[in-house]
């Protein structure tokens, strides 16, 4: 490759790599997210390559196997460009007929398209799908239509402009400026404005500076930072460019987890494929701007994304967080001043830079501005990852993008935020999601995890799952996140044992309190709002729970039975053969029993009786 | 007050200095603010967050040890916010662990369960040993907190009674981390770390190991920095509350030359364990494994009580007044017969200096022979001629804090982390939190190799060479501070002349050190901006280990830093009170305070002060000379006297064997060691801890050695065996104590006279303090050398 050292010379390539395109040239996309990969998406590439080989065409319609597109429980996925068909669970033995039907006689292949639940209507193309016709998909829609590995795919949709732009245009102080009014906040959790802490980190004493991507996304379920890295790298390095520019950083970092190979090899790549143009490294486009950037793998414990300690780990020392009295934009990494933004917050700067302000700030809502990736999953229709503009209701997440929840069950929750997050009942479904909404109700941005739950969900189960979780990841360091999480697992724990006691959720109320309120870090002062999220919309149901010994959503073993309602009982039978304890008695014909001290709780007798004569008490 | 730099903490206004921490403004101004993990000298880590205040205007309460102070901040540290945070914090404390001290409010089911559920784990004991000393128990009482609303936790690991020295019982611990820095930031021995996640925290030793398996080198800070009862002293392990000390004294190390201050924690006239004194120089709370674990020697049931007369070549017991007045006789006779010249005396140098003054005093004047000598002049007998012939004074330049200042340190001949692990540690926390570089020159692969960026390893007995050749490429790379050669030295062109054939080739070769190693470490010394050495025994006692420390007393000069804040040249003294010695005149040529005997108004004014006969002015006999002329026969009579021994395990060498041709061998010491054993007079000797008086730490520091329980039997402190052989022999001596020895002392020593007892109670005092109201000179020559310019004088290797 060529060096590119102006400004020109980048614009040249792109019109190289623009003229030597056709946008009506037929085009597979194969998604290759984590996702779809789980699913076998390699394969589908290969049976792919076969067939356009086969029949001769692999000269006229190309193949590019993307990033995540984000409705991965349907994968693999396939688009056809430039129609933009879409088909969902392809495989392997797909694709010759994909090839054969759809690419060389415009013959659409019903059963590969994507059915609406709702109205039962088969639907061509992507953008017409519920899931994604809701969505804003200002940052992730990008990932469908590049190669990560693949430079020229980022410039072909106008990648890099933005640094240009920022380099030959901007000074310092107006790239701030930009970002300031923007009101870009922070995306990893905090929801801090990006401008106003490149601008302290600017102008923090020092010399050295650091810009830092934590792409650490350590929250069970959620995967937009690694889905971004993964498909679309040089959107999140052109925005830590322009940051560090802006920040007067000659060195980057970005912080990854082991665990996600498929980020750090693109990431990677990427960075080669830019430190080959030149377009990282010294004196970038005869700017005199000097940077680079490295990537370190991060240990993969969950409290290593928060700040301190993922600096910590950066210097080779223990993920564990320290005493930020003063901040990391003063003494961050090696005592520098260092700014650290999320990989989405990354992600969204250059198009801010493209787009402009006025534009940036007409999305979402006065304090939240621009638009939020989603993980959706749990009790949901369609999960996976869904970019909303801020302020979207829960509403219009789970039922229109989400298509409601499965089996006609009730929606009872939204869990938001990530293992600290709150969950949010349904009478706040009208709810705008965005930053400050979420934190008045108890709940939280964080990384942008959001689990629904239905009416079988218990809310006191719920919250000790997460307890046990935060127990375990809490570094351990300070008292009251370390002990304090425990207690408050163990009560938890006790009450859907039926060991609740009177005086329990006070002790849980009190040790929220405490824990949230005199823990070191945020991991430790999010941790209660599980417990203090639940006792405040759902406390009747703990208080069934301790006093009555109920679970009412039918989920705590300890406090459940299966009963046989005998006017309905056929004496079918069916549930004696599932149970895996004998636990089932009765003579043919006649009405059954549960012995309910044989009875291990498993459900298996309700999941096998048709005339719905086993319920859960 | 301006608001600029105050803060208002409970309605009152507080002035701060810029980076202070709330807590700091609050101690100083007497408002308590509880703490647990907090420890002095290391970062704030915040973990206890037991030290939270409301700070107004901040979202959550903030932890005051890690919060700086902000002009204007409003700072309240007892509001009911706070109070019930620290409630909720301690009970969970209380109940993470087996803190049975104060759980009696559960009920006398549960408490029994409870106690019986505490015995459970293996050699524990039913009541914490460190009842009453606890931070966390104070802290329950004056919180008034109970843990009746938890379940006890599971003690998750077992009680490790496996070490010498110390045990750890991780149920008790709070994981507070104050071991960890201690540890880590204030010893630097990394031996211990936080270890696993969550509820599995727990203090590790490399790799989750036993202390004895690990890094650990028991130096014990951590047992100290714990403020409840999982780390404890073995012995204290199966002490029970009842068996608690009854009271503890302030005294001085006498293990080695640093002068530790510690207190010896006594109980039924036996010292039960030490500790060390927390914010006071030299130690600042630290201590080493001898001083803080070893002192059973003490108690030990084989010291010496009577004086014992050997008898047809067997030791008999006598009484002092048979033992003393046998050796009065002897005495009498040989000066009689031989002169006073063949009588000598050799004290050890970890005897006081009341004591040593006295054994001087009575040899020259009761005597009449300057045959007086110390241990400290076998190990060094070139640093006193050396440094006094350069500079005037013959001691460490600067105070042991100041070595932490420096910003780079060359350590020669001296294991400092075995010999000196205290001062080790001033050196390693310059390395490894202030960015000094360490230079080490060692034949060996010593443990402070591990933070040096230079080890240079010259063959053994080669020093001179290489420090020659650094000189070398310092003169000729122009690298030396000439503003400070020419206005304060002399003889830089003799100098000059003398160095230019240690080129680092020539160096190269005898010493094996590579050429390049030799440039590097001289740049890198003539670069620093307050350049520390450090030098011990394994300079001085090599055969020509003055003409070594007289090269590193060039090297400093050249580089200018003897007399500045922060460096210097630094002799470590080998035992407690090496310094002491050479100070109270326990030299052949000098009177105390290096007051040449030779000089003969010095000598008239001895006679007046001490009214005594005319003092001789023969030079008297070195030690080594003192113990080859045992040997001919030359010398008729010894004393050796004194702390000899450090413990029974500990032996010191024989100095003197039986081919001794000697008519009297008088020893006085702690047990009967293998000199002892060789004497014709036995006499039982009070050990450091039974006896009044001062030692002089390397650092030129006088402080207080006191007594803490009875002398062991009969034994004596030496100034009083002294007063009384004195009177015997015909020169009276007495002092009704140790302090009023002290007295004549400052009377008759000028670099000593400002110094009593009463002004270094509670603080050290370096001499030289020539008057009363003088504050002493923690750093020598400041300004200009003590003894006129200071004087480059080369001697070849
Ligand atoms: C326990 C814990 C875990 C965190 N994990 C992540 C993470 O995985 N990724 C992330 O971007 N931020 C994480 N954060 C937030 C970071 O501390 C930090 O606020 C964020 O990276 C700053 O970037 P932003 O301003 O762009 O959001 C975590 C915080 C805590 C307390
Ligand atoms: S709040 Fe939890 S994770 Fe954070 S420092 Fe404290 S113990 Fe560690
Ligand atoms: S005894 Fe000393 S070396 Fe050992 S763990 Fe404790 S502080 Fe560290
Ligand atoms: S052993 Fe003691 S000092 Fe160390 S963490 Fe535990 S309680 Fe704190
Ligand atoms: S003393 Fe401040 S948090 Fe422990």
């Amino acid at each position: 490759m060529k060096k590119i050292k102006t400004v020109k010379d980048l614009e040249k390539f792109r019109d190289a790599v623009l003229s030597s395109r056709n946008p009506d040239k037929p085009c597979i996309t194969i998604c290759s997210g984590t996702g779809c990969h789980a699913f076998g998406c390699e394969r589908v590439t290969q049976g792919f390559r076969d067939a356009l080989e086969m029949h001769g065409v692999s000269d006229t319609i190309d193949i590019r196997t993307t990033g995540c597109h984000g409705f991965c429980e349907k994968g693999p996925l396939v688009v056809l460009y430039p129609q933009k068909i879409f088909y969902h669970g392809v495989t392997p033995g797909d694709t010759a007929e994909i090839v054969s039907d759809t690419l060389l006689n415009d013959k659409i292949i019903d059963r590969l398209l994507y059915t609406d639940p709702e109205t039962g209507e088969k639907i061509i193309k992507e953008e017409d799908v519920p899931f994604y016709r809701g969505q804003m998909r200002l940052i992730f829609g990008n990932n469908g239509k590049i190669d990560p590995e693949k430079i020229e795919d980022y410039l072909a949709i106008g990648g890099y402009s933005a640094i240009c732009r920022v380099l030959s245009a901007l000074s310092s102080s107006e790239v701030i400026d930009i970002i300031k009014k923007s009101g870009l906040r922070g995306r990893g959790g905090g929801g801090f404005p990006a401008g106003v802490k490149w601008e302290s980190c600017r102008n923090a004493p020092g010399t050295a500076r650091y810009v830092v991507c934590n792409a650490d996304e350590g929250d069970p379920g959620a995967y937009m930072d690694r889905s971004l890295l993964e498909g679309n790298p040089h959107c999140v390095l052109e925005g830590m460019m322009i940051g560090a520019y802006a920040i007067g950083s000659n060195e980057g970092y970005i912080y990854v987890r082991n665990e996600y190979p498929l980020a750090v090899k693109n990431v990677g790549i990427a960075i080669d494929q830019l430190r080959k143009l030149g377009l990282l490294g010294e004196n970038i486009l005869n700017s005199g701007f000097n940077f680079d950037i490295k990537v370190s793998r991060g240990g993969g414990a969950f409290v290593c994304g928060e700040s301190t300690a993922l600096m910590a780990s950066l210097e080779g020392q223990a993920g564990e967080p320290r005493a930020k009295h003063i901040h990391t934009v003063e003494k961050g990494l090696w005592d520098k001043p260092t700014n650290l933004n999320n990989v989405e917050t990354w992600a969204n700067v250059p198009l801010i830079i493209n787009r402009g302000v006025e534009w940036y700030t007409s999305i979402g809502t006065e304090k939240s501005k621009g638009t939020k990736i989603f993980s959706l999953v749990g009790k949901v229709n369609n999960t996976g990852l869904v970019e909303v503009p801020m302020g979207m209701t829960i509403r219009e997440i789970v039922y229109d993008i989400g298509g409601g929840i499965p089996e006609g069950n009730k929606f009872k929750a939204v869990q938001t935020g990530g293992p600290s997050g709150g969950c949010i009942p349904e009478s706040l479904i009208d709810l705008p999601v965005d930053f400050d909404r979420l934190t008045e109700v108890g709940s939280m941005m964080g990384s942008g995890g959001m689990i629904v739950m239905d009416e079988k969900t218990c809310m006191v189960d719920i919250a000790k799952y997460f307890l046990n979780f935060l127990k375990e990841e809490s570094c351990g360091k300070c008292t009251t996140c370390r002990d304090g999480i425990r207690r408050m697992y163990e009560i938890l724990d006790g009450i859907t044992k039926g060991e609740g006691k009177e005086g329990d959720i006070e002790l849980l109320e009190d040790l929220s309190w405490v824990v949230s309120g005199a823990s070191l870090c945020a991991l430790g002062q999010t941790a209660p709002n599980p417990v203090m999220s639940t006792v405040k919309y759902f406390r009747d149901e703990y208080e069934a729970h301790i006093k009555e010994k109920r679970c009412p959503a039918g989920v705590c073993i300890a406090l459940i039975s299966y009963i046989i309602d005998d006017q309905k009982c056929t004496g079918c039978g069916k549930c004696v053969k599932v149970c895996p304890r004998s636990a089932v008695t009765g003579k043919k014909k006649m009405p059954h029993r549960i012995d309910p001290e044989i009875c291990i709780r498993c459900g298996a007798c309700l999941a096998s009786c048709r005339f719905d004569a086993i319920s859960v008490v | 007050m301006s608001s600029e730099n105050t803060i208002i903490i409970n309605g009152q206004d507080y002035p701060f200095n810029t980076g202070e921490m709330i807590l700091n403004v609050a101690e100083r101004n007497g408002i308590f603010i509880p703490t647990l993990c907090f420890l002095k000298g290391a970062t704030p880590t915040g973990a206890c967050r037991m030290c939270l205040v409301e700070v107004e205007g901040a979202r959550t309460l903030v932890a005051s040890c890690a919060t700086p102070a902000a002009p204007g901040m409003v700072v309240r540290t007892e509001t009911a916010r706070v109070i019930k945070s620290r409630r909720l914090n301690l009970e969970l404390l209380l109940s993470s662990g087996d803190h049975n001290c104060l759980v009696r409010d559960m009920g006398m089911d549960s408490w029994t369960d409870f106690q019986l559920r505490a015995m459970d784990v293996k050699e524990h004991q039913d009541l914490c040993p460190s009842y009453g000393n606890c931070s966390l128990q104070d802290l329950a009482i004056r919180y008034r907190v109970k843990t009746s609303r938890y379940t006890p936790t599971d003690v998750k690991y077992p009680v490790e009674n496996v070490n010498p020295y110390i045990v750890r019982d991780f149920s008790r611990c709070i994981l507070c981390g104050r071991c960890v820095q201690a540890c880590n930031e204030i010893q630097v021995n990394n031996a211990i770390s936080h270890g696993y996640r969550g509820s599995q925290s727990k203090i590790v030793a490399k790799g989750d190991r036993a202390l004895k398996d690990s890094d650990c080198v028991f130096c014990g800070e951590c047992v100290q920095a714990c403020p409840v009862g999982a780390l404890v002293p073995v012995r204290d392990f199966s002490l029970t509350p009842a068996q608690a000390e009854t009271g503890k004294i302030r005294t001085t190390c006498s293990y080695c030359g640093v002068g530790c201050q510690l207190y010896l924690h006594v109980r039924d006239q036996k010292v039960i364990r030490v500790t060390g004194v927390e914010g006071v120089e030299p130690n600042r709370g630290s201590l080493c494994r001898k001083g803080r674990f070893e002192f059973d020697f003490i108690n030990d049931e084989g010291r010496l009580k009577t004086p014992l007369i050997k008898n047809n070549g067997k030791f008999e017991e006598a009484s002092w007044d048979k033992a003393l007045c046998m050796i009065a006789d002897r005495f009498k006779k040989i000066i009689t017969d031989a002169g006073p010249d063949s009588i000598g005396m050799l004290c050890s140098a970890n005897i006081t200096n009341e004591e040593l003054y006295a054994a001087q005093k009575f040899m020259r004047a009761a005597v009449g022979t300057n045959n007086i000598d110390s241990f400290s002049s076998l190990c060094d007998s070139s640093t006193v001629p050396a440094l006094t012939g350069a500079l005037g004074i013959g001691a460490m330049t600067n105070p042991i804090e100041d070595i932490e200042k420096s910003d780079v340190i060359l350590i020669a001949g001296s294991d400092t982390t075995d010999e000196h692990p205290v001062l080790s540690s001033f050196v390693k926390r310059a390395v490894a939190f202030k960015g000094a570089e360490l230079i080490v020159a060692d034949p060996e692969k010593i443990n402070m190799t591990r933070f040096a960026a230079i080890h240079l390893k010259p063959k053994s007995g080669t020093d001179a060479a290489w420090i020659n050749a650094l000189i070398h490429t310092i003169i000729n790379e122009k690298l030396y501070d000439e503003e400070y050669v020419s206005s304060r030295t002399s003889g830089i062109e003799e100098l000059k002349k003398k160095i230019v054939k240690y080129t680092p080739e020539y160096a190269e070769s005898v010493t094996g050190i590579s050429r390049d190693q030799l440039f590097d470490a001289a740049r890198r010394f003539a670069k620093a901006k307050a350049p520390s050495i450090i030098y011990a025994a394994g300079i001085t006692r090599q055969a020509g280990g003055i003409s070594c420390v007289k090269s590193l007393v060039n090297l400093a000069m050249l580089c200018g830093n003897p007399g500045e804040s922060a460096g210097g040249l630094n002799p470590l003294a080998g035992q407690s009170n090496c310094q002491g010695a050479f100070d109270m005149g326990c030299m052949p040529d000098y009177f105390s305070g290096y007051q040449k005997v030779a000089d003969e108004s010095v000598r008239k004014e001895m006679e007046k002060l001490w009214g005594s006969k005319s003092l001789s002015a023969n030079p008297g006999m070195r030690a080594a000379e003192m113990l080859e002329k045992a040997q001919t026969g030359q010398l008729k009579a010894l004393f050796l006297a004194g702390e000899i021994l450090n413990g029974p395990d500990d032996k010191t060498k024989a100095v003197i064997d039986n081919s001794n041709k000697l008519e009297l061998l008088v020893v006085q010491d702690i047990f009967l060691s293998e000199n002892a054993s060789l004497a014709d007079v036995v006499l039982p000797a009070a050990s450091f801890a039974e006896k009044d008086g001062t030692f002089t730490n390397m650092e030129r520091s006088v402080q207080r050695v006191r007594k803490s329980i009875d002398p062991r039997g009969d034994a004596r402190a030496a100034w009083e065996v002294f007063c009384e052989l004195s009177s015997l022999i015909g020169y009276p001596m007495n002092y009704e104590n140790a302090e009023a020895v002290m007295k004549e002392i400052a009377n008759v020593t000028p670099f000593y006279r400002g110094i009593n007892y009463k002004r270094i109670e509670n603080n050290r005092i370096c001499w030289p303090c020539p008057d009363i109201d003088h504050p002493g000179t923690p750093r020598l020559h400041s300004g200009k050398f003590s003894g006129g310019p200071g004087v480059f004088d080369v001697s070849d290797y």
